[in-house]
C-alpha cells in the first residue's frame, strides 16, 4: 500500500482535482437540500461527463456529489420539515422541532460535524479494512438479510412515533405500497387494476415527494399570514448558543457519533442496503442508549447527531463492496460502477492490484472531500438559512414547482405527478391523524429486501424458515429486535409508570 | 368542526388542478415534417435506471452519434415494468426517427414470450445490433465438482440439490433452463434480483452456481480465484476466459447471448431509416466508441439490421419453446 502512496499523493494534487471536489460536493449538497431533486439522478446526468475527464477527477466528481448529496438532505429536512434526501427522513424528527424552537443553527451544524466525522471515519476503515469487511458482507445471505430488515423496520416502528402500533401502520402501508406493479421476483404484474402504467409500480422519488413535501405544503397552506408580522420560515435564534453546537453538547454525544459510525458501515458495506436505513438504526440505537428517550422527537440533538452521522458513514461502507467485489450496495454505487468501468477500472477482487495508483488518489480525494465538506457545509447553511428568511408565502410556492418538476423528470412521465399529489393528500391525512410517515417509506424501500429474501430463504429451505433461528447472524438479529420490542414497551411503560 | 372545513378545503385546493389538468397529457406536436431528417434533437429512450449496462452503451451511442447525424441525442431513462414502460412508449411513439429504443430482449423478447407486454416483438424496427454478452455459469471453489462434466455427474447423483442462483424468467434462467432440459437434468432455482446479486449469493456460498447474463460480473473473480467458470453460452469461448468450454463444444445445442442495440418504432419513412442505419453503421465502427465499450468489458458483434431481426426470430422461438415445455407461463 505504501508504495502507491507517493505517486498517487501526485496523482491527485492537481488543480483541477481540487476545483473537482469543490465542485462536486457544491452541486450535492444544492441537490440534496432541494427536495425534488435527487442524487442518483444527478449522478446519471453527471456520468457521461466523467466518461471523458481523467479517471481520478471523473470519480471523485461523483463522489463528491455523493457525499454532499446525502450530507444535503438535511438541511430541509431541518428548514422545512422535508428531507431532501431519503437519508434525511430521520432527520426530520428532531431537526425540524429544533429550528422551531428557533435552533436551526444548532441542528444543521450538529447535522455537519456529525456528517463530516462519519465520514471521514468510515473513508478510513474503507481504506484499512475494505476486504476483511468485504468477505463479512459477503456472509449475508437471504437468511441473514431477512432478519436484519425485520430488526431495521421493528426499530423505525418503535422509535419514530410515541403511537408504536401508528409506526407499525404506517410500514405495513409502505411494504403494501411497495407491492403494487410487477413483483421484484418474477415481474408478475400485482394490484394493479388495469392501470397499465402502474406495472411499474410506484415510482420511488414522486411517493417521496409527495410524502413529506406536498404534505408539508398543505399544512403550510392552513397557517395564516398576517399582515404586518414578519412571517419566516424559521425563527432567528434567540442566544447564540443556540446557532451552535457547544462543546459540552459535542462532548456528550461523541458515543451517539462513534455507534452511529459503525452502524453506518456495518449497512453501507451490505448490499441492497442503503444510508436511510442506517439512519434509523442508528436513531434507534441511540434513543435506547440515551438516559432521556422522552426527549426524541421533540428535539433531541442526540437524535440528529445519530441520524446524521448514520447516514453519511454509509457513504465510505457502500463503497467497500463496490470496490472489492464489483457489487453496488445502493442506487447510487450502482450507477457508480459505470462510471468506474468507462474509465478501465473493472471494480473486484483485481482493482488493488491492477489500478492501485488511481485507486489510492481516488482515497486522497475522499478525505481531501472529507476536509471540504466542512468548510463548503458551513458555508451553504449560511447561505440556506438567509434563503429560508424569505416568507412562506414565496418560498414554498418556489419549492413545489422544483417538486413537480422532479416529480416528473425521473421516469419522464406525467403519471408521476399525479401520484405525487396523491401522496402528498395521504401524507397530509397521515399528519392529521399523527401517523409518522418515515416508517411508510421505510416500508416501501424495504419491502422488496424482506419479499425477496424470504422468498429466497423459503426455497433454499424448501419451505422451511428454522434457519433463521439456526444460523448465528441471523439469530442475533431475531434476539436483538426481541429485546428492542420488549425493551420499547416494558421497560419504558415501566419507566413511566413509576414517574 | 372549523378544523374539518380547514382540511376539506385544503383537499379541494389539491383536487381542482389534478382534475383541471387531468386533460393535460397531450403531446405537443412539432411542425418538422417539411424538414429533411434529422432537422430536431433525437432521442433514445433506455427503459432501465440509469448505469447500467443497457445505459450506458445507449450513452456512449449518444455521445459519438451526432458527429454523424447532425443533431444531438439525448438518452432518456424511462424505467419501471421490467422496461416494459419504456418498451411501450416507443412502440406506440410516433414512427418519424425522432424516438429510438436501446433495445434489449428484455424488452422485446421475454415479456412478449410471457405475454406481459401491450406491444409485440416486431412492433420495432432494427437499427442495429450494438453488441451481445457472453453469458456463464460459475460457482465457488469449494463445490465438489471443477468443470462441466463433474458437475452433471454430481447433478444426476444428486437431481434438485444443486442450487442455481440467477435473475427469474429471463435470459439466465431461461438459457439455463435451455441447458439443463437437453442435459436432462434438474436443479434448484433461486431468483435475485441482478447479475450483481447472484455472484454475490455465490461467493458467499448461499447458492451452489451463478448464472450471469455477462462474463463481465465474473471475470475478476475468476482471475482472483473465488469462482471457477464452468461454461458459457454464446457461439464461441469468451476472449476473458478463453479456457472455459462452450455449451455447444459439450454436446448441448444452446446458445443464448442477450443482444443489445438500437431499434425504432415500426413503420419508419424508407429514407429515415436508411439515414439511421448509416448512421448506425458508422457509429459502430468509431474510434472514440470502440475505445470505450472496450474498457467496460462489451463485446461488440455489429448485426445490420436484417441479421438483428433474425437473432430476435431465433430468441423469441428458443425461449417460447422452452417456456412452454416448463410451463413456466
Amino acid at each position: 500500500m505504501l508504495e502507491f502512496i507517493w505517486p498517487s499523493i501526485e496523482l491527485f494534487f492537481t488543480l483541477q482535482n481540487l476545483l473537482v471536489v469543490v465542485i462536486g460536493l457544491f452541486i450535492g449538497i444544492t441537490i440534496g437540500a432541494i427536495p425534488g431533486l435527487n442524487v442518483p439522478m444527478t449522478i446519471a446526468l453527471l456520468l457521461p461527463i466523467t466518461f471523458y475527464m481523467q479517471p481520478v477527477a471523473g470519480l471523485t466528481l461523483l463522489m463528491g456529489v455523493y457525499k454532499g448529496g446525502t450530507y444535503g438532505g438535511s438541511i430541509s429536512a431541518v428548514l422545512i420539515n422535508t428531507p431532501g434526501a431519503p437519508a434525511a427522513a430521520v432527520t426530520c424528527l428532531d431537526g425540524y422541532p429544533l429550528a422551531q424552537q428557533g435552533k436551526a443553527g444548532k441542528a444543521l451544524k450538529a447535522s455537519i460535524y456529525g456528517s463530516v466525522i462519519g465520514e471521514f471515519i468510515s473513508d478510513i476503515v474503507l481504506i484499512t479494512l475494505a476486504a476483511q469487511i468485504a468477505r463479512i458482507a459477503l456472509k449475508f445471505g437471504p437468511h441473514e438479510k431477512f432478519s436484519l430488515v425485520v430488526f431495521a423496520l421493528t426499530t423505525i416502528a418503535m422509535v419514530s412515533s410515541n403511537f408504536k402500533i401508528k409506526g407499525l401502520i404506517a410500514i405495513f402501508f409502505g411494504i403494501f405500497f411497495r407491492t403494487i406493479g410487477s413483483d421484484p421476483i418474477f415481474g408478475s404484474a400485482r394490484f394493479t387494476f388495469g392501470i397499465f402504467k402502474l406495472i411499474g409500480g410506484i415510482p420511488f422519488l414522486p411517493h417521496l415527494i409527495g410524502l413529506f413535501a406536498i404534505s408539508e405544503f398543505l399544512i403550510q397552506i392552513e397557517k395564516r399570514i398576517r399582515k404586518g408580522t414578519m412571517d419566516v420560515v424559521v425563527p432567528p435564534p434567540k442566544t447564540p448558543d443556540d446557532d451552535r453546537v457547544t462543546w459540552q453538547e459535542f462532548r456528550s454525544n461523541i458515543r451517539t457519533i462513534i455507534r452511529s459510525t459503525l452502524i453506518g458501515i456495518g449497512i453501507g458495506a451490505l448490499p441492497g442496503s442503503g444510508s436511510s436505513i442506517s439512519a434509523f438504526v442508528s436513531y434507534g440505537a441511540a434513543k435506547s442508549a440515551s438516559k432521556n428517550p422522552e426527549e426524541f422527537g421533540k428535539g433531541s440533538l442526540t437524535g440528529v447527531f445519530a441520524a446524521e452521522t448514520g447516514n453519511n458513514a454509509v457513504t465510505g461502507g457502500a463503497l467497500i463492496p463496490l470496490l472489492t467485489l464489483g457489487i453496488p450496495g445502493d442506487p447510487i454505487t450502482a450507477i457508480m460502477l459505470g462510471a468506474f468501468l468507462v474509465h478501465g477500472l473493472v471494480p473486484g477482487p483485481e482493482l488493488f492490484e491492477k489500478s492501485a495508483t488511481i485507486i489510492y488518489a481516488v482515497f486522497i480525494g475522499l478525505i481531501v472531500a472529507n476536509i471540504f465538506h466542512f468548510f463548503i457545509a458551513r458555508l451553504g447553511v449560511k447561505l440556506f438559512t438567509r434563503l429560508l428568511s424569505m416568507s412562506r408565502a414565496y418560498l414554498f410556492p418556489i419549492v413545489l414547482v422544483i417538486c413537480m418538476a422532479g416529480a416528473y423528470t425521473t421516469n419522464s412521465n406525467l403519471f408521476d405527478v399525479y401520484i405525487m399529489v396523491l401522496f402528498g393528500v395521504l401524507g397530509y391525512i397521515m399528519k392529521k391523524l399523527s401517523f409518522p410517515i418515515p416508517p411508510l417509506m421505510m416500508g416501501f424501500i424495504l419491502g422488496p429486501l424482506l419479499e425477496t429474501s424470504l422468498v429466497q430463504l423459503m426455497i433454499l429451505g424448501d419451505g422451511s424458515i428454522l434457519p433463521l433461528f439456526t444460523r448465528p447472524i441471523s439469530l442475533l438479529f431475531v434476539l436483538l429486535t426481541l429485546f428492542f420490542i420488549v425493551w420499547s414497551t416494558v421497560f419504558q411503560k415501566r419507566k413511566k409508570d413509576r414517574k | 368542526m372549523k378544523r374539518m372545513l380547514i382540511c376539506l378545503a385544503v383537499l379541494l385546493l389539491v383536487a381542482f388542478p389534478i382534475f383541471a389538468g387531468g386533460s393535460g397529457d397531450g403531446e405537443i406536436e412539432a411542425a418538422v415534417e417539411m424538414e429533411p431528417y434529422p432537422s430536431q434533437p433525437i432521442q433514445i429512450i433506455v427503459p432501465w435506471g440509469a448505469g447500467g449496462r443497457t445505459d450506458i452503451n445507449a450513452r456512449m451511442f449518444a455521445s459519438v452519434a451526432p458527429k454523424y447525424l447532425g443533431q444531438p441525442v439525448m438518452v432518456i431513462n424511462m424505467a419501471g415494468g421490467g422496461s416494459v414502460i419504456g418498451g411501450d412508449f416507443v412502440a406506440k411513439a410516433e414512427p418519424d426517427g425522432y424516438t429510438l429504443l436501446a433495445i434489449t430482449p428484455g424488452t422485446n423478447v421475454f415479456p412478449v414470450v410471457f405475454g406481459s407486454a401491450p406491444y409485440d416483438t416486431f412492433d420495432f424496427e432494427p437499427i442495429g445490433q450494438i453488441g451481445s454478452s457472453t453469458m456463464a455459469i460459475a460457482s465457488n471453489p469449494d463445490s465438489p465438482w471443477d468443470d462441466v462434466e463433474s458437475l452433471i455427474e454430481y447433478a444426476k447423483a444428486n437431481p434438485g440439490k444443486v442450487t442455481y442462483g440467477c435473475v427469474a424468467l429471463k435470459a439466465p434462467q431461461l438459457g439455463f433452463l435451455r441447458w439443463a432440459d437437453a442435459a436432462g437434468l434438474e436443479f434448484k432455482h433461486v431468483p435475485v434480483g441482478n447479475d450483481a446479486e447472484a455472484v454475490a449469493s455465490t461467493l458467499g456460498g448461499h447458492v451452489d452456481i451463478a448464472m450471469t447474463s455477462s462474463v463481465a460480473t465474473i471475470v475478476s473473480h475468476v482471475n482472483a480465484g473465488n469462482l471457477v467458470p464452468l461454461m458459457v453460452f454464446a457461439e464461441e469461448r469468451d476472449g476473458n476466459l478463453p479456457d472455459t468450454p462452450t455449451a455447444v463444444e459439450s454436446g448441448y445445442d444452446v446458445v443464448a447471448s442477450p443482444f443489445t442495440g438500437i431499434a425504432a418504432p415500426k413503420g419508419l419513412p424508407d429514407d429515415v431509416l436508411a439515414t439511421l442505419r448509416d448512421v448506425f453503421d458508422k457509429v459502430i465502427v468509431d474510434e472514440d466508441f470502440l475505445k470505450v465499450m472496450k474498457r467496460i468489458g462489451e463485446s461488440i458483434s455489429p448485426k445490420s439490421a436484417e441479421d438483428f431481426k433474425d437473432v430476435w426470430k431465433n430468441d423469441i422461438e428458443g425461449y417460447t419453446a422452452i417456456v412452454e415445455k416448463m410451463g413456466l407461463k
